[in-house]
C-alpha cells in the first residue's frame, strides 16, 4: 500500500541542487512561497535533502542570532 | 462512536463484544473513539481541579482549601491537562483521521496502536490515585522543577511513572503517524496533496519522538535523585536545579507546539470548508509548519529569563522566540485570506475556528510580550503568564478541538450536531473564556503571583470576576457532553459530505464511517 509515491512525476529522478534547496527552506523560515516555486519544489526537491538542509538552515539560523547579539553587545 | 462493525455489515467473523470490543480492538475508529473518552473525562477531572482553584481564589484569604492542597491543584491541574486531555485529545483525532484523509484502510501497527491507548488509564489512575498517597500529590507545580520535585512525598513518585508511562504512549502514537502517513497514503495521494491536518500530525510525530525522551531523562533523573543517591539537581552534592529547567524546557517548548500544530491543521481543514474556498498558501502553511518545528528547538531559555542569565543568553532567545513568531503570524495571515471574499457560512465549526484565531491570536501577542526580555523579569511567575498560555491552549487547542469535533461529529456518529447547541456552547465558552482570563492579564501586570492561594486586597475585584467567568465556562462545557450524546443516540442524518464545502477522502465515505473503511485503496487525482 506504499503507493504514496505512485505518481508519475515521483518516478521523476530528484534533481534538485544545495541552493534550490536551501533557498526552499529558507522561504520555509518565513513561511512564504510563491506557487509556482512550491510546485517546482514539489516536482524536483529531494525529501531527505530538505531534511539535511532543514538542519543545516537551523544551526544557521541560531550562528546567525548568537552573532547579531554579540554586534549588539560589543 | 456509532461506527457500523464490520460484522454488523457482513454478517460473519464475529469478534469481541462488550468491553472486550473495547479492550482488544486494533480498529483505529474504535481507538479513536477511546482516545477521545480518555481525554474528555481527564479534561473535566482538570477542571474540576481549576474550579477548586477558582473558588478558592473567588475572595482573598483562605475559604475552601489548606495551600497545600491548593498547590497540589495547581500542578495536577497542568499535568492531567496537558498529558491527560489535549495530547490524548489530539492523537484521537489523528487516529480518527489520518487513516480516513490519507485513504488508508487503519494505522500502521494496529495493535502498538491499542497499546498506546490502553497504557492511559493506568497511567492516569496512577496520577489522579497520588491525591490519596501519604502527602498527597505532587505539589511543585506542572514543570517539577527541583529541588521542590526532589522533595516531595511519594506522590511524586507516582507523577514521574505516570509521565513515564504517558511518554511512552505518545512516542509509541507518534511512531504510528509517522509511519502511516509515510508509507499508507492512497495511490496518487502526495505529501503534497495531503490535508494540511495530517502534515501537521506528521512534524508534530517528529517533534513528540525528539522531545518526549527528554522529558523522560529529566523525571528519571529526579527520580534516581529523590532515592538512588544521584545529586543531579541537588546543589548540596554539587548538583545544579537550573539545570533541570534546562533540560524541561528543552522539552517544553516543542511540547508547546505538539500541542497547538494539531490545532493548526484542524483548522486549515474548516476555514476552506466553511469559506468554499481552497486554503491560502498551503505550501506556505506546511513550509512554515516545518520551520517552527525546527525553531522550536532554540527558544527554550526564553522560560528561564529570570535564572540569571547573561546578558548574550538573554537576547539569543529574545531574539529567536520573536523571530519564530513569523511563520506563525503567516499562518494567520493565511486563514485570514483564505476567508477574504469567500463564501463563507458560519456554522459551529466555523464559529470555533474563527473564535480560535481571535483569541489565539491574542495569547500570540502577549506570547510575544512575554518574549521581550526585560518586561518577562517584571511578569514572570504573575498572573500575566497564566493569561498568556491559557489564551494559547485554551483558546487555542481546545477550541480547534471543539471546532474539529463539531466538524467530524456527522461522520463519527452519522448525525449532524445539534447547530442551537453548539452555537450556544460556542457563545457561552468564548464570552466566559474572556471573562475568565483577560483580567489576569491586569493581576499580572498589578504583580499578582501565580500558584498562590491567597492574595492582597486590591487583586480582589479581578479574581471575583475570573472565579466567576471560569465557573461559567466550566459550566458550559457540559454543553458539548450534551450535544456529543445527542448526536450519538440520534438526530438529522448526516450525509457522506455532510458539510457543502467539505474536501478530502473522508468525505466519500458514508456517515457513520463504516467499521472498515479504504480496504481498496482509492485512487487520488
Amino acid at each position: 500500500m506504499n503507493a504514496g509515491g505512485d505518481g508519475p512525476s515521483h518516478d521523476a529522478p530528484r534533481r534538485a541542487g544545495f541552493w534550490p534547496t536551501m533557498r526552499a527552506v529558507l522561504w520555509s523560515f518565513f513561511g512564504v512561497r510563491k506557487r509556482q516555486a512550491y510546485l517546482d519544489d514539489a516536482g524536483s526537491l529531494n525529501p531527505l535533502a530538505v531534511v539535511a538542509a532543514g538542519v543545516l538552515a537551523g544551526a544557521l539560523f541560531v550562528i546567525v542570532i548568537a552573532v547579531a547579539v554579540q554586534v549588539v553587545l560589543a | 462512536m456509532a461506527a457500523v462493525t464490520h460484522e454488523q455489515l457482513h454478517g460473519h467473523h464475529p469478534g469481541p463484544t462488550g468491553l472486550m470490543r473495547w479492550i482488544t480492538t486494533t480498529n483505529h475508529k474504535d481507538i479513536g473513539t477511546m482516545y477521545m473518552i480518555f481525554s474528555f473525562i481527564m479534561f473535566l477531572s482538570g477542571g474540576v481541579m481549576a474550579l477548586t482553584i477558582r473558588a478558592e481564589l473567588f475572595q482573598p484569604g483562605l475559604q475552601v482549601v489548606q495551600p497545600e492542597f491548593f498547590n497540589q491543584l495547581t500542578t495536577m491541574h497542568g499535568l492531567v491537562m496537558v498529558f491527560g486531555a489535549i495530547m490524548p485529545a489530539f492523537v484521537g483525532f489523528a487516529n480518527w483521521m489520518i487513516p480516513l484523509m490519507i485513504g488508508a484502510s487503519d494505522m500502521a501497527f494496529a495493535r502498538m496502536n491499542n497499546w498506546s491507548f490502553w497504557l492511559l488509564p493506568p497511567a492516569a489512575v496512577l496520577l489522579l490515585g497520588s491525591f490519596f498517597v501519604p502527602g498527597g500529590a505532587s505539589a511543585a507545580g506542572w514543570t517539577l522543577y527541583a529541588p521542590l520535585s526532589v522533595q516531595m512525598g511519594m506522590g511524586m513518585d507516582l507523577a514521574i511513572f505516570a509521565i513515564h508511562i504517558m511518554g511512552i504512549s505518545s512516542i509509541m502514537g507518534a511512531i504510528n503517524i509517522v509511519v502511516t502517513v509515510l508509507n499508507m497514503r492512497a495511490p496518487g495521494m502526495t505529501l503534497m496533496k495531503m490535508p494540511l491536518f495530517c502534515w501537521t500530525w506528521l512534524i508534530t510525530a517528529y517533534l513528540l519522538i525528539a522531545v518526549m525522551p527528554v522529558l523522560a531523562g529529566a523525571v528519571t533523573m529526579i527520580l534516581t535523585d529523590r532515592h538512588f543517591g544521584t545529586s543531579f539537581f541537588n546543589a548540596a552534592g554539587g548538583g545544579d536545579p537550573v539545570m533541570y529547567q534546562h533540560i524541561f524546557w528543552f522539552f517544553g517548548h516543542p511540547e508547546v507546539y505538539i500541542m497547538i500544530l494539531p490545532a493548526f491543521g484542524i483548522v486549515s481543514q474548516i476555514i476552506p470548508a466553511f469559506a468554499r474556498k481552497p486554503l491560502f498558501g498551503y505550501a506556505s502553511m506546511v513550509y512554515a509548519t516545518a520551520s517552527i518545528a525546527i525553531l522550536s528547538f532554540a527558544v527554550w531559555a526564553h522560560h528561564m529569563f529570570a535564572t540569571g542569565m547573561p546578558a548574550a543568553g538573554q537576547l539569543f532567545f529574545m531574539y529567536a522566540t520573536m523571530l519564530i513568531a513569523v511563520p506563525t503570524g503567516v499562518k494567520v495571515f493565511n486563514w485570514v485570506a483564505t476567508m477574504w471574499r469567500g463564501a463563507m457560512t458560519f456554522e459551529t465549526p466555523m464559529l470555533w475556528a474563527t473564535g480560535f484565531i481571535f483569541v489565539f491570536t491574542m495569547g500570540g501577542f502577549t506570547g510575544l510580550i512575554c518574549a521581550i526580555a526585560p518586561i518577562d523579569i517584571q511578569v514572570q511567575d504573575t498572573y500575566y503568564v497564566v493569561a498568556h498560555f491559557h489564551y494559547v491552549l485554551v483558546a487555542g487547542s481546545l477550541f480547534a478541538l471543539f471546532a474539529g469535533a463539531y466538524y467530524w461529529l456527522p461522520k463519527w456518529t452519522g448525525h449532524m450536531p445539534s447547530e442551537g447547541l453548539g452555537k450556544l456552547h460556542f457563545w457561552c465558552s468564548i464570552v466566559f473564556f474572556n471573562i475568565t482570563f483577560f483580567p489576569m492579564h491586569f493581576l499580572g501586570l498589578a504583580g499578582m503571583p501565580r500558584r498562590i492561594p491567597d492574595y492582597a486586597l486590591q487583586f480582589a475585584d479581578f479574581n471575583a470576576m475570573a472565579s466567576i467567568g471560569a465557573f461559567g465556562f466550566g459550566l458550559s462545557q457540559l454543553i458539548f457532553l450534551v450535544v456529543v450524546v445527542k448526536c450519538v443516540r440520534g438526530g438529522e442524518r448526516a450525509a457522506a459530505r455532510a458539510w457543502e464545502g467539505a474536501e478530502g477522502l473522508e468525505w466519500t465515505v458514508p456517515s457513520p464511517a463504516p467499521h472498515h473503511t479504504f480496504e481498496e485503496a482509492p485512487i487520488v487525482r
